[in-house]
């Protein structure tokens, strides 16, 4: 009984004591203040828009231009391949060699090949097929000279 | 520099329980759409409760204002959010009381709590005996220098606000049950300190 009659007691005691808590009166400006500050964030993010748009617009028009030149390139024939030319297509042969390998004696040898007219079919004797057939030693040691 | 007030504001209870106030709810909507006279008016309401809740949880006065305001801003911006189901202060409060609590994680403070000031109201007092209210003041004070911001903002939301312990899970987002036993222990706690105190007060 007289716990519980100190616990209301207490109770009463602890509501009292909050309600005389002090706290801090809010400053007269309290309200305008949060006004101002609403009043600016439209313009923030008409601010944030404006720059974005400024920043975008070349990007979007760079994207149209190249979705059009890939639309017009798409449109247009593909060049057939029986329409090259021999000479044409050795030229080029020869430039792709030219760039990619290196300009050993096996290159030189190759392009001779390429630029040289059709030879007759001679024909040779088997032994000396083999001679001249490559992967020899002699053919490897030239090879690892050059 | 702000200005102490030692009186209660109002003479009922915050009232939570109430129903729908649908001049409320038409200021909301009115807020929602932007306009500004309805957001004045909805400040005016509770900008005091508002720097009083976070000035208790906090214990620090000087910040109270400055919370109470960035609350009252976020809870406009997002105010499309809202879904109406509630009283503003049920938007209002969690904000209130996050902001408080991210405050307190960042601990940039130790001082500044009003048990410096009944500290030196206690010494202030000659007659050796102190009047109730003092009393109770000083004991609340010490209570809630030892609490957890989370235990203070229970007792605060439940003791002034008077809130219900439903609502006060809902601001707080802890479940029902949590809420009676954080209010148990911060009563049981402040019973112990009056206990106490009252011994010492009938000693003297």
């Amino acid at each position: 009984m007289f716990e519980r009659d100190n616990e209301t007691s207490a109770d009463a005691a602890l509501r009292a004591g909050l309600a005389g808590l002090p706290y801090p009166e809010p400053s007269p400006d309290f309200s305008a203040h949060i006004l101002v500050k609403l009043r600016r964030q439209p313009t923030k993010r008409i601010d944030f828009w404006s720059w974005t748009g400024s920043l975008c617009a070349p990007a979007v028009g760079a994207l149209v231009v190249m979705l059009l030149l890939i639309h017009w390139t798409m449109q247009q024939p593909f060049p057939m391949p029986a329409q090259r030319t021999g000479v044409h297509s050795t030229q080029e042969a020869l430039n792709h060699m030219l760039q990619t390998r290196p300009l050993s004696a096996d290159a030189l040898q190759l392009s001779r090949e390429l630029f040289a007219p059709d030879p007759a079919p001679v024909k040779t004797d088997p032994e000396n097929e083999k001679k001249t057939r490559p992967g020899r030693r002699s053919d490897r040691g030239a090879h690892s000279r050059a | 520099m702000f200005v102490l007030r030692k009186e209660r504001v109002w003479d009922t209870p915050f009232p939570a329980t109430a129903a729908m106030d649908p001049e409320e709810d038409r200021r909301v909507a009115l807020a929602r759409a932007g306009d500004e006279n309805a957001c004045a008016w909805l400040i005016e309401r509770y900008r005091d409760r508002a720097v009083r809740l976070a000035a208790h949880v906090l214990r620090r006065p000087s910040e109270a204002e400055d919370v109470a305001q960035e609350a009252f801003l976020k809870a406009f911006h997002h105010l499309s959010a809202f879904r109406g189901d509630g009283r503003f202060y049920t938007w209002l409060y969690p904000i209130i009381l996050r902001l408080c609590l991210d405050r307190k994680r960042l601990a940039r403070w130790d001082t500044e709590t009003p048990s410096q000031r009944a500290g030196e109201e206690l010494e202030a007092a000659d007659d050796g005996r102190l009047a109730e209210d003092t009393l109770n003041r000083l004991l609340v004070g010490q209570l809630m220098d030892q609490l957890s911001p989370p235990l203070r903002a229970a007792l605060v939301l439940r003791e002034l606000e008077g809130l219900e312990y439903e609502e006060i899970a809902r601001v707080l987002d802890i479940p029902v049950g949590r809420v009676r036993w954080r209010l148990n222990q911060a009563r049981a706690r402040f019973r112990e300190l009056w206990i106490v105190a009252l011994q010492e007060t009938n000693h003297v």
